[in-house]
């Protein structure tokens, strides 16, 4: 009981974190470096204090008063700490991007505090009522920050699609738990995963549906193939950093919450088995063909983080549910959060006032003016398609070895299909910034906090392809 | 499988697919009478529309919203709170205090950005 804080205590300190900045911001006391700063030390806090393991089993903690609504184990632990670090990196690169943009208040680093907060608690929520909440608090603040340049028109109809999205997948989820209930008279995944493995899924028409229509919204929040259409658009229209947050701090938040719906009762996975394998499928290929068609840059990384929900997908798919661990799933989304979260710091940096640097060509001959921008960028491109020594190419391996041992050969095959046909894309970027002539000048104006971070995950991209997991 | 769940199951659905069916077959066809008189918008009793109906409205209103929030969930949380006041004990009381801490901040912030210097 004593101690059962402990495991809270990041979601705390991020809350409080928040809240203050919130009045900071009311106050306009304080500038916008300082509260960046100020993000920065609160999840960087959050961060140490999460460092502290638990050990494999699940730990309820404040039984008696959440009554089982939250779990901790060391899968929520790491889910946590990427989610956390992918709030700090954020923060530290905006301050880059709104001061080569000239906008930006104080309550963008209070928003997104709060998203992360919310973050947190769907990593931890074990019962479909606070997953729902703490996924409203994380669309709230979300669609506030991408339309956060209200000048721009692109910025105004990205918010207005996720805002329908959001919409839509809300009303999917609160119908779901209203079916579940319906048939259960519960809403905890502990129950339904009890249900589910007495009388099979099938057995119960309601709880069969409810379950399907949670897994659409959730597949809603991380742009399962039918479920992509607008995400494209979104993440266009929305402010650079937050585009590099909501591909990368939403994403692990919500494949967390699958995992936990899915994996821990493994029969309610093998139900839906066949579904599961035809929508990653298609999530891998579909986005694949809208990546390659792209010629904006960050068009292009939206379209390829569809791409990556598929190998997360592969991931939840194989990954047997009896010894949960989820590790090659987490090293996954570690890899994938570092690469994008440093190309979004520095596109952050490089794109230039109002974002007028954005198609391919626009980086034409970016290595000769500026070699080390360009090399980070290779860096994370590289990681991103799966090239050997960066992070991105041992989650890959992972996966799709899970994949084969799992028994998931056509998977494990169609994943590097997919692998050889995202180098299209990826590459192009590094051929026109290495083979092309330089036409620009890629003057840029700001802090240089955007570019220290960016060093800072190319480093981490490296550094994490020596990380061995346990597969 | 339970023989209510299933006719529930499917009132739900007859009633998704019946509904749209209706109102599209009859928007298909209906007899409809078309005129200039007939297509002008009609509001009680009177002939032209007053105003424009898609006007724009202050964003400040955000904050009344917000106000508006704060007390609607005070009041929320404090009926059932005030009801079992002496079964929840202390325990109760430190909860709602914390609680109203947090709104407290909310309403903090409104205040600061002027909601109630109405201009």
């Amino acid at each position: 009981m004593n101690c059962d804080i402990v495991f809270l205590l990041p979601l705390f300190i991020v809350t409080i974190g928040a809240i203050l900045l919130m009045l900071l911001s009311a106050f306009e006391s304080i500038r916008l470096e300082v509260a960046s700063a100020l993000s920065v030390g609160i999840f960087a806090l959050a961060f140490l204090v999460q460092l502290v393991p638990i050990g494999l089993t699940d730990v309820l903690p404040f039984v008696s008063i959440f009554n089982g609504m939250l779990a901790v184990s060391d899968f929520t632990r790491i889910a946590s700490m990427i989610i956390i670090a992918c709030g700090l990196f954020t923060a530290m690169s905006a301050i880059s991007y709104f001061r080569q943009n000239n906008f930006g208040s104080l309550e963008f680093f209070s928003l997104m505090t709060f998203a992360v907060s919310g973050m947190l608690l769907l990593t931890m929520a074990q019962e479909l009522i606070t997953v729902f909440i703490a996924l409203e608090t994380v669309s709230l603040s979300i669609y506030v920050l991408v339309g956060y340049n209200r000048r721009n028109v692109l910025s105004s109809e990205a918010v207005l699609k996720y805002l329908i999205l959001g919409a839509f997948a809300g009303g999917f989820f609160a119908m779901g738990i209203a079916l579940v209930y319906g048939a259960l008279g519960d809403t905890g995944f502990a129950a339904i995963a009890a249900s589910v493995s007495r009388d099979g899924l099938l057995h119960n028409p309601a709880l069969a549906g409810g379950l399907l229509f949670i897994l659409f919204a959730l597949f809603f929040k991380v742009t399962v193939f039918p479920f992509h259409s607008w995400v494209v658009d979104v993440y266009d229209g929305a402010p650079i950093p937050v585009t590099g947050f909501m591909a990368t701090a939403l994403k692990t938040a919500i494949i967390a919450v699958l995992a936990n719906v899915l994996l821990l009762a493994g029969d309610i996975r093998e139900s839906w088995l066949d579904m599961l394998f035809y929508l990653t499928v298609l999530t891998l290929f579909a986005g694949n063909l809208i990546a390659i068609g792209q010629n904006s840059l960050k068009r292009m990384l939206a379209a390829s983080g569809i791409v990556h929900t598929g190998y997360l997908l592969i991931a939840l798919i194989a990954v047997s549910g009896d010894q949960f661990s989820g590790s090659v799933i987490l090293y996954y989304l570690a890899a994938y959060a570092a690469s994008t979260l440093g190309i979004f710091a520095s596109l952050s940096y490089l794109s230039g006032t109002d974002e007028k640097r954005k198609e391919f060509n626009d980086f034409s001959g970016l290595a000769k003016v500026r070699p080390y921008s360009a090399a980070a960028i290779t860096i994370f491109l590289l990681s991103m398609a799966g090239i050997p020594p960066t992070a991105g190419f041992m989650g890959k391996l992972y996966i799709i070895v899970t994949a084969y041992q799992g028994g998931h050969v056509i998977l494990a095959v169609l994943g590097i299909v997919s692998s050889i046909l995202s180098m299209w894309y990826y590459l192009r970027l590094i051929i026109a910034m290495y083979f092309h002539e330089a036409d620009d000048l890629f003057e840029t104006s700001g802090s240089r906090s955007a570019p220290v971070c960016a060093f800072i995950l190319a480093i981490c991209v490296l550094a994490l392809s020596l990380y061995p997991v346990a597969i | 499988m339970d023989l209510e769940l299933v006719l529930s199951a499917a009132a739900l659905i007859g009633l998704a697919v019946l509904i749209p069916a209706l109102m599209l077959v009859t928007a298909i066809f209906g007899p409809r009478a078309k005129g200039k008189i007939k297509d002008e918008a009609y509001e009680s009793g009177i002939g032209a529309t007053i105003g424009v109906v898609d006007q724009k409205f202050s964003v400040k209103f955000y904050l009344l919203a917000i106000l508006f929030l704060i007390f609607d969930i005070e009041a929320v949380f404090m009926y059932p709170w005030a009801v079992s006041v002496r079964e929840l004990g202390w325990f109760g009381f430190i909860e709602m205090v914390v609680f109203m801490l947090f709104l407290f901040t909310g309403l903090i912030y409104i205040l600061q950005k002027g909601v109630l210097n109405w201009r």
